[in-house]
């Protein structure tokens, strides 16, 4: 027995000295951003009392940004990066964070105080600590530098008045287009071959998804095919929008905003999806799908149908193209809802936003923000986001871009993620490689979707103190019921009364009142 | 927050203090002189003891974070105190006692389904005669463990799935109709017992394998002149031989009872299996860690320390009670 408490004791120490080990690295790192910063305060104010001596070149201006990355980091001594530190007399550094963990890694990054000069925030409600941080002055006020900066001001209107906070614009959009992020994708050989139009009505939708599910589309004699296929994990996406509903709030009529989800819209929404999931119509395991896996399942011949960015058609076909040749896949616009009319949503403009800490000073801010000027234009854009013409990315007549197997190698494909970048109203309608009359296509379609697109009302209001605390809660509470009424799990009348509890909720009623409070406020502003 | 006071202890009780001061006047000098004889190991043991107390003592300080509205850029000392608000809200939470029989529930049936088999499987391989075979099963149980819960949670999701997974698709073949292993509340689980079981048994039985090698070989061929046979003498010397670990080691995970796996279960858990999925660790997580309430967040980690302490000591009266070593 003492042998074993020896040994026993052994592994204990063995353990604590691992963790210790382990805890210093992490340390190290940390340490390293700091002293970053540090020295990016110092050789600001040294640029600026260089700046009188001709001859002698100002030292650069180190600018430490931290992002978001979908990939693997890319190196800090790229060319591009070198030219563009070259152009502005700055010294990038940039802090790459993988997109799984960014919003503990951003939580942390605060908490432990090491802000770099820029940082990313991919949605102030996931990250509600940061709009804390706001309203207690961690960031830089940009109302007034913006006008300053041509590039940055040609952005639409429509997105700086989303991205503004309590009234005063604290970052920087990282722009996308405002519509073309919703549609239906079918696979068009499927509809052809069982001699189907795309369906313009919910009950042409059904006919559809039911005769993808039951009649073989793809002819391989075996009942392995589904209509739809949806992410549900960890939250559930489906085009809620096309039946006017979907976008967080709502007028109820009489100018006062109720949450989407207590209309009757929503309702039809959720009563149609459960009937087709229970037709089998969309795939079973859709609980548990990730983004990942709904492509997955339209590359693997699962499913004929699914919904997301217009580009998505051309881009899985592409792939899908590999495996078999035949398949096509295109992009159309969302059935008519019951009163007949077609609802799309659109997009807030940008997706994440750039906050510059106040740690800086006003002459470092003022580099910050020429470097991101430079970048919203076309040119500066694509050398950080593709590197060096002709060696990293090459361009067709058309004047699509595709990144060489030397530029993908080096690292580029992520670096455009510190950017605010340079707005395209189609960017979600193009992609590399796409042939003149797919684009050409795509382009009427989101033509036409735009004057039928709603935007969420309180797009560029904070969180109330309510959805701060609770939130994220509510958020899963939903989700889950959604899910649940869609599998069939939950009925319609176990959804009335969810919603009826929450609209009981003394919480909830009281997020719901200071959400009007600040919608009314916003709204007499404008 | 969890603080595995239970390895603090276990620390302590291996310290090498050989020295018995008594009540007797040259009690200290004893205590000097046995110093004095053992310096080397108590140099040994100042790694063990300065990891305790910076990474397990010294956190204790944020403990108080449990009563502050603590906003990490105001820092502790201009944060809002509040009080005890946070530990009724806790308490008073609807969703407390879903949360807390989900818990019970995975832990329970983790302790009674789960703690036995690294057992039975040590004494299974004890039996082997064969090495070469010993080492091979070895090997085998072993490997899971170093699979993360990221690598196993997709190996579920591609077995168990409805469209394409291949048990389903056996079941199809054999004419029945496809269950929704992943979906279905009453599955939940029982699917994470037998992962844990899968992953973490055969890395289990370590420590009781261990243990084993630690008896008397002596035993074993005097039984054997009495006349046991294998069975007798598994009855009657090895698992005597072993009952103290297995003690010491079920009162260790008594004091984790509330500790579930956040990682498991984060995984696999989807909107239908919510209501039963949902644990403290996830809670922690959602509400503490993705809504920045640190100071609720900590309420939830003090109280599931305290449900593992209490345990602990009442696990640990009792195995005395029954005569057995214990932890201390």
């Amino acid at each position: 027995m003492k042998k074993l408490h020896t040994r026993l004791a052994v592994c204990v120490v063995c353990a604590a000295m691992l963790t210790t080990l382990a805890a210093c690295g992490g340390n190290n790192t940390n340490g390293g951003n700091s002293a970053a910063s540090n020295a990016g305060t110092n050789s600001g104010s040294n640029a600026g009392a260089n700046a009188g001596k001709e001859e002698t070149k100002a030292e650069p201006t180190d600018i430490t940004i931290t992002t978001i990355t979908f990939a693997e980091s890319p190196p800090n001594d790229l060319e591009a990066i070198k030219q563009i530190n070259e152009k502005l007399n700055i010294n990038l550094k940039v802090n790459y964070i993988p997109a799984n963990n960014i919003t503990e890694k951003l939580t942390a990054l605060l908490a432990g105080n090491n802000l770099t000069d820029v940082m990313f925030v991919e949605d102030l409600n996931l990250t509600p600590t940061y709009a804390n941080a706001i309203d207690q002055g961690a960031f830089w006020d940009l109302t007034d530098f913006i006008k300053d900066y041509p590039n940055l001001a040609a952005y639409p209107e429509n997105i700086w008045s989303n991205v503004k906070y309590k009234g005063k614009i604290m970052s920087l959009p990282r722009v996308r287009p405002l519509n073309g992020q919703s549609a239906l994708m079918f696979r068009q050989d499927w509809l052809d071959k069982l001699g189907l139009k795309a369906p313009s009505t919910m009950e042409e939708l059904d006919k559809v998804l039911t005769a993808f599910t039951q009649n073989d589309p793809d002819g391989n004699g075996k009942n392995d095919t589904y209509g739809a296929v949806f992410m549900g994990s960890p939250n559930p996406n489906l085009p809620y929008y096309m039946f006017g509903t979907g976008t967080n709030w709502k007028d109820d009529g009489s100018g006062a905003l109720i949450p989407d989800w207590w209309t009757p819209q929503f309702k039809d929404n959720l009563a149609f999806f459960s009937e087709e999931f229970k037709k089998g119509n969309i795939i079973p395991d859709m609980p548990v799908l990730k983004s990942v896996q709904v492509k997955e399942n339209i590359l693997q011949n699962k499913a004929g149908m699914w919904y997301g960015n217009v580009n998505d058609g051309w881009n899985f076909q592409f792939e899908l193209n590999k495996t078999n040749k035949d398949a096509v896949i295109k992009a159309y616009p969302f059935p008519a809802a019951a009163d007949g009319k077609t609802y799309y949503n659109e997009a807030p403009g940008f997706y994440g936003q750039l906050f510059v800490s106040k740690k800086v000073s006003e002459e470092k801010l003022k580099k910050i923000l020429e470097f991101y000027d430079y970048t919203a234009t076309k040119e500066g854009y694509d050398l950080i986001s593709y590197g060096i013409k002709d060696k990293d990315y090459t361009v067709d007549e058309a004047g699509f871009i595709t990144q060489t197997d030397a530029g993908k190698a080096a690292g580029y494909g992520q670096t455009n993620q510190m950017l605010s970048g340079y707005f395209n109203e189609y960017g979600r309608a193009e992609a590399a490689g796409m042939p003149a009359d797919v684009r050409e296509y795509n382009h009427q379609l989101v033509d036409s979707i735009k004057p039928n697109a709603v935007a969420d009302p309180t797009y560029g209001l904070p969180a109330t103190d309510g959805f701060k605390e609770r939130g994220a809660d509510w958020n899963k509470k939903r989700f889950d019921m959604i899910v649940n009424v869609i599998i069939g799990q939950s009925s319609l009348e176990d959804w009335d009364k969810f919603v009826e509890t929450f609209k009981n909720d003394a919480n909830f009623k009281k997020h719901v009142e200071d959400t009007n409070a600040m919608y009314k406020e916003k709204t007499s502003q404008q | 927050m969890s603080l595995p006071i239970e390895r603090v202890q276990e620390g302590a009780a291996y310290l090498p203090s050989q020295a018995k001061p008594g009540s007797k006047p040259g009690a200290l000098h004893e205590w000097k002189k046995a110093f004095k004889r053992d310096k080397y190991l108590y140099l040994l043991a100042v790694p063990g003891l300065l990891f305790f107390l910076v990474f397990k003592y010294f956190p204790m300080w944020g403990l108080s974070l449990a009563f502050q509205n603590y906003s990490p850029f105001l820092g502790f000392w201009d944060s809002e105190w509040v009080g005890f608000k946070y530990f009724a809200e806790f308490f008073s939470n609807p969703d407390f006692m879903i949360l807390f029989r989900n818990t019970m529930a995975i832990s329970l049936l983790n302790i009674v389904f789960f703690f036995p088999i690294p057992i039975i499987l040590a004494l299974l391989l004890n039996e082997v005669r064969l090495m070469v075979f010993k080492r091979i099963v070895q090997t085998i149980v072993y490997l899971p463990h170093f699979l993360s819960w990221v690598v196993i949670a997709g190996i579920c999701f591609l077995l168990f799935g409805q469209a394409d997974g291949i048990v389903n698709k056996l079941i199809e073949q054999f004419g029945g109709k496809p269950v929704a292993f992943l979906i279905e509340p009453n599955y939940f689980w029982g699917m994470l017992t037998a992962q844990s079981i899968w992953k973490e048994a055969g890395w289990g039985t370590i420590i009781f394998l261990a243990a084993l090698s630690g008896i008397n070989q002596d035993l074993y061929e005097a039984a054997r002149i009495d006349g046991a046979n294998r069975w007798n003498q598994m009855r009657y010397i090895t698992i005597p031989g072993i009952k103290s670990t297995i003690i010491v080691l079920l009162i260790l995970r008594l004091g984790q009872v509330m500790d579930v796996g956040f990682e498991q279960i984060y995984l696999m858990m989807s909107g239908p299996v919510a209501h039963v999925a949902d644990v403290f660790d996830t809670y922690v997580y959602r509400v503490g860690i993705q809504q920045g309430r640190f100071g609720y967040a900590t309420v939830a980690g003090i109280f599931k320390s305290v449900v593992g302490l209490i345990l602990v000591v009442l696990t640990n009266r009792l195995a005395k009670k029954f005569g057995e070593e214990g932890l201390y």
